[in-house]
């Protein structure tokens, strides 16, 4: 998981902390309010977003690794890699939801 | 606060699939070719050489801008052997492990499909089985495991150091997600 704000030019700039909720990450700064380089944020401004896709990437390497047993071995490993790394996209999605939600 | 953004990035699994299922469907009309190619990739020291480089390298250059930017993420090993050893000595322990399976595969994959050598003359299938599920299972957790690190080494580039309102540098405290809500913020 990163966190991260949009920036006046409305691009992304990820924070070099994270937390689980808007408040742990208050805690963290001391504050509500923080600078990014020069630009004054408010926690309230922070969201955070998935930073792995692990389903994707667990799907290609699966996939290539599963070369190695033929066609059939790859669609099984790219299913398994994808299976897999959904199981942890998941896990990351609830922490995520949590985050955006306090 | 609401955000009902998807966490997922549809597109790019939609795309993964697509490549998964394009590799297979070449395979299964030049298997001939292919196992003739995979061969020759598995035999190949340029194969391990550059694995074994690149892996170190992108674990090397993610410590150092780790370290530059001060980031908190997640252990790659396991935080009781410090930082240095967690980051930087992490390329040498995934690289060893990819390069090694990728040996003993190489060994399963001829005897198997070629049968012009035998790497494995005291093992029965069900031991040779059991070698291929395991480095297997291995090879794609350690490529799953490198291929994120370069990802999250690319991401630091846009990271940014937090500071106070009154611009001191906040140091990331590994254990904010868990205890952070019992203390009290300035505000």
């Amino acid at each position: 998981m990163k966190l991260y704000v949009v920036n006046p030019n409305n691009q992304k700039v990820y924070l070099n902390l994270t937390a689980a909720t808007r408040r742990g990450l208050a805690n963290q700064i001391g504050g509500y309010n923080f600078y990014l380089g020069d630009n004054l944020y408010s926690v309230n401004d922070v969201w955070a977003e998935n930073d792995r896709n692990s389903t994707a990437t667990g799907a290609v390497v699966g996939g290539v690794v599963g070369a190695l047993g033929g066609p059939v071995g790859i669609l099984i490993g790219g299913l398994l890699g994808g299976l897999i790394g959904n199981g942890s996209d998941t896990d990351e999605s609830s922490k995520i939801r949590r985050f955006n939600n306090s | 606060m609401k955000n009902s953004k998807p966490s997922y990035d549809f597109k790019l699994i939609i795309i993964s699939a697509i490549l998964v299922v394009g590799l297979a469907i070449a395979f299964f009309f030049y298997w001939e070719t292919t196992k003739v190619i995979i061969r020759t990739v598995l035999e190949s020291k340029l194969t391990y050489f550059l694995i074994w480089t690149v892996t170190v390298l992108i674990f090397i250059i993610h410590y150092l801008r780790h370290k530059d930017k001060e980031i908190k993420s997640e252990t790659i090993i396991t935080k009781k052997f410090g930082v240095f050893m967690d980051n930087a000595l992490g390329g040498f322990t995934y690289a060893t492990i990819i390069t090694t399976c990728l040996t003993l595969l190489k060994g399963l994959y001829i005897q198997k499909f070629f049968m012009d050598k035998v790497y494995f003359s005291e093992f029965n299938d069900m031991d040779l089985m059991t070698v291929f599920g395991v480095m297997i299972f291995l090879l794609w957790y350690a490529g799953v495991k490198v291929i994120d690190t370069a990802k999250e080494t690319y991401k630091v580039q846009h990271t940014e150091v937090v500071m106070t309102e009154d611009k001191k540098k906040v140091v990331p405290n590994d254990n904010d997600e868990e205890n952070a809500t019992d203390k009290n913020p300035n505000r």
